[in-house]
């Protein structure tokens, strides 16, 4: 039985003659809720990027559930960061969720009752049911992180693979966020979530990978908070303001 | 009705109905994906394409011409594409280019037919500013059936491209692949902009694909009524431009059917405004969104 829901064997990423990763070796757990954290420039959204085949990487085996990712594309689900959406975008709510229905490998994309229903079932997840008809610029960030959840939810897939899902949202929706991903998680699916902010990570993961362009530690929450880890990745500068606000 | 019992005159209001038709639909996701100058380019390139089909086989069937105008459009489109994967220009930089050196080119063609004293019967300048007289009974159905395949693509596959344009890396994830489905959307431009560059002319044409849909915009975000109200304008536009065009001798059809469009687009705008301010005073302010 897999005990992993992605292995990384030596991945690398060059961007423009600059190495952006560096032989990265790393193992995410199953149904677990994993952060991957970094300060800023440090290689996250490449790693996500470059594990999902939207970089193609210099060199590097990655696998899924112990597959390739052409073998379980269905079960990946990708939340983009919701700084690289276009809000003004002439499209639905309701829209952006049906997207988790969609499937490469049906000529026509049509909608089966079965699939409005599951689409309607990711809505009223995330309480959006009322607000389904809205064009996505009419939402508050908190709400328009939530469309893109209901439509990782609707694709029903096992790994669910979010960039900065945080970022710009307020505290409720955090909250109501955080809630439905440790549901999932319970229910047993894998979450994979790009994070930058250190002081909430012990509430958010099970499963912490620090990376600075290249992997600094990964390992259990717990143990990864300890201050000469995080030494490690941010420096001592950004240690000693993360521990100040913490005290 | 003698007016509409002249061929000619018949020949034209089908001709622009059939191009205003699939140029506006296909616009639609030329606009989604923020490639409307693209389509520019594509037009303009076309005239070197046209040009050296004629100098070729020196006959003017349009097919002939089609084949030479789609060939130069799939290069151009290749062109920058290349450009701005291996260079750091920027893609508007890359469409300026573009559009201006394969243009030049195709002057320069012209041109030089001119001087040979062949373009009498060739009449090759029409393809600046569009001459929809020049459409003969046969390019018609040619052009219909053209626009019912295109339509049948863009029906069957509208759900994809639009989905595409929103959020490609989404889609390329979950295995579509986006190189296949970005082909097919610029090879339905190049043969929608091909097939009305006779009436409208290379230089107008690419307005005929996005002004339709920029209107649409401004009345809906939803992409079935989107595509519909776009291919509304597109008929509009066609009659009204190949109407107006008969009322006076010698008046281009091409620019006709722009200024039709562009008070089509005023009209949105305001309806627009309207609603929206109505929208505003009949909320309460805490009640107001986007």
């Amino acid at each position: 039985m897999e005990k992993h829901c992605i292995t990384v064997e030596n991945l690398q990423v060059n961007y423009h003659q600059q190495v952006a990763l560096e032989s990265v070796s790393v193992e995410l757990p199953l149904g677990k809720i994993t952060g991957i954290i970094g300060p800023n420039g440090s290689g996250k959204t490449t790693f996500l990027k470059a594990i999902l085949g939207i970089v193609t990487p210099s060199t590097g085996i990655i696998r899924f559930f112990g597959e390739t990712l052409d073998q379980v594309r269905q079960q990946v689900a990708y939340v983009p960061q919701r700084e690289s959406v276009d809000w003004d975008f002439p499209i639905s709510v309701y829209d952006v969720v049906s997207m988790g229905r969609l499937n490469p490998k049906r000529w026509w994309q049509r909608v089966a009752a079965e699939d409005l229903r599951i689409i309607q079932d990711a809505l009223a997840q995330v309480n959006l049911t009322e607000l389904q008809h809205r064009q996505i610029g009419q939402l508050s960030g908190g709400q328009q992180q939530r469309v893109f959840l209901a439509r990782a939810l609707a694709q029903q897939a096992s790994l669910i693979v979010m960039d900065e899902p945080f970022v710009g949202v307020d505290i409720a929706s955090q909250d109501s966020i955080l809630k439905v991903l440790q549901t999932l998680r319970d229910e047993g699916k894998s979450i994979v979530i790009v994070h930058h902010d250190l002081s909430t990570v012990a509430t958010y993961f099970d499963y912490v990978v620090l990376l600075n362009n290249k992997l600094v530690a990964a390992g259990d929450t717990k143990i990864m908070l300890q201050p000469e880890t995080l030494a490690k990745a941010y420096g001592h500068s950004l240690l000693f303001q993360s521990t100040a606000s913490e005290s | 009705m003698n007016y509409f019992a002249d061929p000619t005159i018949q020949r034209m209001f089908l001709g622009t109905i059939v191009i205003g038709v699939t140029a506006s639909a296909v616009g639609v996701f030329a606009f989604l994906r923020k490639k409307a100058l693209v389509g520019d380019a594509i037009s303009h390139a076309i005239l070197p394409g046209v040009a050296l089909a004629y100098i070729a086989t020196e006959t003017r069937e349009t097919w002939v011409l089609m084949i030479g105008a789609v060939i130069a459009g799939w290069l151009a489109t290749q062109y920058m594409d290349v450009l701005s994967r291996t260079t750091k220009l920027k893609s508007d930089a890359v469409v300026a280019i573009v559009l201006s050196i394969f243009f030049a080119i195709g002057l320069v063609l012209i041109s030089w037919i001119q001087g040979t004293g062949k373009d009498a019967q060739a009449g090759l300048s029409d393809f600046l500013f569009g001459k929809i007289a020049a459409i003969s009974t046969q390019d018609i159905y040619a052009f219909a059936v053209l626009a019912v395949c295109l339509m049948f693509l863009l029906l069957w596959k509208y759900k994809t491209f639009y989905f595409l344009a929103f959020n490609a890396e989404y889609l390329k994830v979950r295995g579509f692949s986006i190189r296949w489905n970005d082909m097919l959307i610029s090879t339905a431009s190049i043969l929608a902009i091909a097939m009305g560059i006779q009436a409208v002319g290379v230089v107008l044409m690419s307005a005929l694909l996005i002004i339709p849909v920029a209107g649409a915009r401004m009345l809906t975000f939803r992409i079935l009524p989107l595509m519909a109200i776009s291919v509304l304008f597109g008929v509009i536009g066609a009659v009204g431009g190949a109407f107006s065009s008969t009322l006076a001798p010698n008046m281009p059809t091409g620019p006709w059917i722009i200024v039709v469009l562009f008070f089509i687009v005023v009209v949105c705008f305001m309806i627009r405004y309207f609603s929206e301010r109505s929208k505003r005073t009949s909320l309460p302010k805490t009640q107001r969104h986007g």
